[in-house]
């Protein structure tokens, strides 16, 4: 297993997460969720973030989008500090609401570009690419709740897409979703990473998706939690082993809980 | 009961259910002839209770004549000023409610003093202020539907899904456009909502207001025609003018059915 802060040799880390404490002040003090996470990224790097209900996933993942200040530590994103979230960080949730209801598909994804920016006629361009990419130009005109759970998805993943971000934060984003449908958006999200070079934060509770995306899987446990592992998930030859560690790795934790 | 016999059952009984337009319309014209009927069977003095027959005659020849148009007109003019201005008003406070904790503390204070205060209330100190003029009723009708609009938007804003409120921020929304292009479409039910319960509230300001006011500068509105007709005793004509209000406020639901249907429910935003 590589030291936490090692990333791909030559490459500056797109993400730095420096000794970071997260949580939340709450009427009976702080409540510590996440401590002393250490970790760097790098450029085209895909880290996938797994652990129990409840460890501090998607904290940790609100964190890097800067929706969430750390109470103690340090994110740097490209060198400077993470105050508040761009569309350098783009976010997909799990969450089947977070399209606008009353834009269609085509709006839902050209809207962000414009806010940022673009002229009507190159948003709706760039728009319609990215929903050629996600398989989904037929349902441009269509507006949200006329949408399966999956394209739905798909439209979040081409909306953060679109805004061309070195980072994509995914918080789950298949969690809601039929296991076919799951496994194909997988290898699809696979294709267009590798297509587009982006680097991705993906949070999952599914060791099979972890290995499966990721160049490295972050093990959370805890409580509050701290990373137990950070392991490369090398050659599909090696994987088997990898998911038996992981496995135990996320029993034990369970274990815990009930002591 | 077979499957089959229970569809032929369904079936005969969707064959005698009629449309609710119909429905509705049979009542209606069930309702009127008890209507003519207890005029004609109880004789009942015709300076007190006017007949449908009466009515509509009333009816047709005020529009025909313009005696019931141009009070008409006043009474919608007078009321969308009023319902503009307050709605105007009540967006500003909630949007500055939402951006501030001032602003929030300041709209739950004036809500709480306020909305429980009948509209009407305000008239007498509205006419110290402005005169026996439309100022004073176009102020007593925006103060009368702030608060239904501002309540009801800021439960909208409130009720908005944090996920949708974390997407505007992380495409790069600045606080105000996050209000105006995710908040305020995201509350747009509550927002009609607001609106549909405010034109209610002026609805039965203004018309108040103008019987309280005999006449209101130069012209009259819906109430002074009615007030009007009450003092000459032509009581068809009295009759004549709730009718009018009546048959305008079905016009507003349909306005604002018609609104719901290209917004919301076009969006599957309805929560009904």
């Amino acid at each position: 297993m590589r030291d936490a802060l090692d990333t791909a040799p030559g490459m500056p880390p797109l993400l730095r997460i420096e000794h970071v404490q997260l949580g939340y002040e709450t009427a009976r003090g702080r409540h510590v969720a996440v401590d002393d996470v250490d970790l760097a990224l790098g450029a085209d790097e895909r880290l996938t973030v797994i652990g129990p209900s409840g460890c501090g996933k998607s904290t940790l993942l609100r964190a890097i989008a800067g929706l969430l200040a750390p109470l103690a530590g340090r994110i740097a994103f490209d060198g400077r500090p993470v105050t508040k979230p761009g569309p350098d960080r783009a976010v997909v949730f799990q969450d089947f609401d977070q399209l606008l209801p009353w834009r269609s598909v085509l709006g839902n994804v050209a809207y962000p570009l414009r806010v940022n920016g673009l002229g009507r006629r190159r948003a709706d361009e760039r728009a319609r690419e990215l929903l050629d990419l996600t398989d989904l130009s037929a349902a441009a005109d269509r507006h949200p709740h006329e949408l399966s759970g999956g394209m739905k998805q798909r439209v979040a993943i081409a909306r953060a897409l679109a805004l061309q971000p070195r980072l994509l934060l995914m918080d789950e984003p298949f969690g809601a979703l039929d296991a076919i449908t799951r496994e194909r958006l997988q290898g699809r999200l696979r294709e267009i990473l590798d297509e587009t070079r982006t680097a991705l934060v993906f949070v999952t509770h599914s060791i099979d998706e972890a290995l499966l995306l990721g160049d490295r899987v972050l093990v959370l446990a805890g409580a509050p939690s701290r990373v137990v592992a950070l392991h490369d998930v090398g050659t599909p030859d090696s994987q088997g082993e990898a998911r038996t560690q992981l496995q135990a790795l996320l029993a034990d934790d369970r274990g815990d809980d009930r002591d | 009961m077979t499957v089959a016999t229970i569809a032929t059952d369904i079936r005969r009984r969707r064959r005698v259910e009629l449309p609710a337009v119909v429905r509705k319309a049979l009542l209606l014209v069930v309702l009127i002839g008890v209507w003519q009927a207890y005029v004609d069977l109880t004789h009942v003095s015709h300076l007190l209770f006017a007949s449908p027959w009466q009515t509509a005659k009333a009816f047709g020849r005020g529009w025909a004549r313009g005696q019931l148009g141009s009070p008409t007109a006043v009474t919608l003019r007078l009321l969308g000023e009023g319902v503009g201005i307050g709605a105007g008003v009540a967006l500003v406070f909630t949007v500055l409610a939402t951006l501030s904790r001032v602003g929030e503390d300041l709209l739950e204070l004036l809500t709480a003093i306020f909305n429980p205060l009948p509209g009407m209330a305000i008239l007498p100190l509205a006419m110290l202020w402005f005169g026996i003029n439309e100022s004073a009723i176009i102020f007593t009708i925006a103060l009368s539907t702030i608060w239904p609009i501002a309540i009801a938007l800021s439960v909208g804003f409130r009720t908005v899904s944090p996920t949708l409120t974390a997407v505007g921020r992380t495409i790069g929304l600045s606080r105000l456009r996050l209000v105006t292009d995710v908040l305020l479409p995201a509350a747009l039910p509550s927002a009609i909502g607001g609106v549909r319960a405010a034109w209610a509230f002026g609805w039965r300001t203004v018309i108040a207001a103008e019987l309280v006011f005999g006449v209101a500068g130069s012209r009259g509105g819906l109430g002074n025609y009615i007030n009007n007709a009450r003092l000459y005793l032509l009581t068809p004509q009295v009759f004549a003018g709730l009718v009018t209000i009546a048959l305008l406020g079905i016009a507003f639901e349909l306005v604002f059915a018609l609104l719901e249907r290209r917004t919301i429910v076009r969006w599957g935003m309805s929560r009904t």
